[in-house]
């Protein structure tokens, strides 16, 4: 990184340049060499420039542009696998199929990246129409094909295309990054077992615990109409690294699954920061079956999001004191916790440095008890 | 302190750190050990050098640039775009196009990867959101496809 522009940097520049002029020996220049172009740098160099090009955050960068320029131009834009490692594209859904030409781009894109990891970017527009997915299809297939250098994924498509995402035929998988977004309904997450990537973004997509290697997240963030409660354990369970984690929304069905195994107690020992949605359909209490299972040790900064439903703050208290963690931060969003709750909430945690509360439904919960004790320095 | 001498024959007597920026003079001086000889830059001339070293001494107490790239393409393109020149470097790489091309020449053949890199990502600035066109007309560049590739390239373009 370059220093800031200080005078005395600059002041340094100029006292050397002088101390240079004093000791070099000038001489009179000989015949004046020619003008260098952009044709005497070698291809190495051209290169350099191309990838300075094609990673321009101020414009749009166009690496087919670079290739239109000249055969040279093309030949070593073509040769330069890491101009190729990130890809685009956008379609609105059945009404723009991609064309052969776009096939073949996308694919021989990739095959211009070499083995480099790739950072894959997909979105397709527009609704679920069966059967009119042939080429979009086809797409996915070629993404499959490169998924070994698959580094960062990033889809957005409908429920129906997610489920051909991913191949068992990855055996190196390098994957880092992943998040998968399913338009028009509900998609399946396709079995990626062979994956371990560290940051996952999972939204509007059913999974399994099974279906994807979580031992590697770090950082996870999933958004579904319904998550029971035995597969949120299940997660912290079979993800042992995570460092931040946001579930939205845990509810429980009544008839769920029963089995003592499915809500064995989870103690987590790096979870930071836990921000989790109680499903106010299914509630039916998926808070006390969830905040009374998990110790979280580490646990920093923790968020709650009641869906207007009443979060139970005894099953709160529960778990902040068999998590015996130094948090800081308490944020407490249209759980509806009354007054006297919220006091004994906060006296369980002494170590708390900022507390949000919203009430999104002020009269479930007298908070004057709260706000008392609060401005007598009673907590 | 250490001798340099361009190819025009000016002789260069520089501190040792700001030489060493280049990782062909300091090749050097580690094969010839502690001696007074100077060192012939034979592919720059003494124009160039002034430009090279003037930058070598703004940047001589830069950390090293961050070698954890690896071949990976995230992490490159995170150390591409974390690599920002100052306002200093822009105002340094204000020149005319000719000697622009001679730093990045002359950076390249001493081996300094900081300069080349600022150079380079200078040149990738006059061409940016430009048109095909626009670029062969910067650089004097001469469009030597022939009539069937320009159509292909320009269905690729329409299609892309």
């Amino acid at each position: 990184m370059s220093p800031p522009d200080s005078p005395s940097a600059q002041q340094e520049v100029d006292r050397l340049a002088l101390s240079l002029e004093a000791t070099s020996l000038l001489k009179q220049p000989g015949s004046s060499p020619p003008e260098q172009t952009f044709d005497d740098l070698p291809d190495d160099v051209a290169s350099i420039i191309f990838q300075f090009h094609s990673i321009d955050l101020a414009g749009k960068p166009r690496l087919l542009n670079l290739g239109a320029v000249c055969r040279r131009w093309r030949d070593i834009t073509w040769a330069t696998p890491s101009l190729w490692t990130s890809l685009n594209a956008s379609f609105w859904g059945y009404k723009e199929q991609p064309s052969d030409i776009q096939l073949e781009l996308i694919r021989a894109w990739l095959n211009r990246s070499g083995n480099l990891p790739l950072s894959i970017s997909l979105t397709v527009y527009g609704g679920n129409k069966e059967g009119v997915f042939g080429r979009l299809r086809e797409m996915v297939e070629i993404l499959n094909y490169h998924c070994d250098h698959w580094y960062s994924l990033d889809l957005d498509v409908p429920s129906d295309l997610i489920t051909y995402v991913g191949t068992s035929k990855c055996t190196l998988s390098k994957l880092n990054e992943l998040s998968l977004k399913s338009e028009g309904g509900v998609g399946r997450l396709p079995i990626m077992s062979q994956f371990s990537p560290c940051v996952v973004k999972i939204e509007s997509v059913q999974w399994r615990v099974q279906d994807l290697d979580w031992t590697r997240v770090t950082n996870l963030v999933i958004k579904l109409g319904f998550i029971a409660v035995h597969q949120a354990l299940g997660i912290l369970r079979a993800a042992p690294s995570l460092l931040n984690c946001s579930l939205a929304s845990i509810g429980h069905h009544e008839d769920g699954v029963s089995s003592a195994e499915a809500y064995r107690h989870v103690t987590h020992p790096t979870l930071r920061a836990l921000a989790v949605n109680i499903s106010g359909r299914y509630s039916y209490q998926a808070d006390q079956l969830f905040f009374t299972n998990i110790s979280l040790p580490a646990l920093e900064k923790f968020s709650v999001f009641g869906s207007g439903d009443k979060i139970d703050a005894g099953s709160l208290v529960i778990f902040l004191r068999q998590s015996a963690c130094q948090l800081k931060s308490l944020s407490l969003d249209g759980s509806d916790i009354p007054g006297t709750g919220l006091i004994q909430l906060v006296r369980t945690v002494p170590s708390l440095e900022a507390l949000y509360i919203t009430s999104h439904y002020p009269e479930y919960g007298n908070l004057d008890h709260f706000y008392y004790a609060f401005s007598q320095h009673l907590l | 302190m250490v001798i340099l001498i361009t190819s025009d024959n000016v002789k260069y007597v520089v501190e040792k750190d700001v030489a060493e920026l280049s990782v062909l003079v300091k090749n050097m001086l580690e094969d010839i050990g502690p001696s007074d000889e100077p060192i012939p830059l034979h592919n720059v001339t003494s124009t160039v050098f002034n430009k090279v070293l003037e930058y070598c001494i703004y940047h001589r107490n830069d950390p090293p640039p961050s070698d954890d790239d690896e071949g990976c393409a995230s992490p490159l393109h995170k150390y591409l775009a974390s690599h920002i020149c100052s306002e200093w470097d822009q105002r340094f790489f204000d020149v005319d196009q000719a000697l622009l091309f001679d730093i990045i020449l002359a950076a390249n053949y001493l081996d300094i990867k900081t300069l080349l890199d600022d150079a380079c990502k200078a040149v990738a600035h006059l061409i940016q959101g430009k048109s095909t066109e626009e670029i062969r007309g910067i650089f004097n560049i001469v469009n030597d496809f022939t009539p069937e590739e320009e159509a292909r390239v320009k269905k690729e373009n329409v299609s892309s």
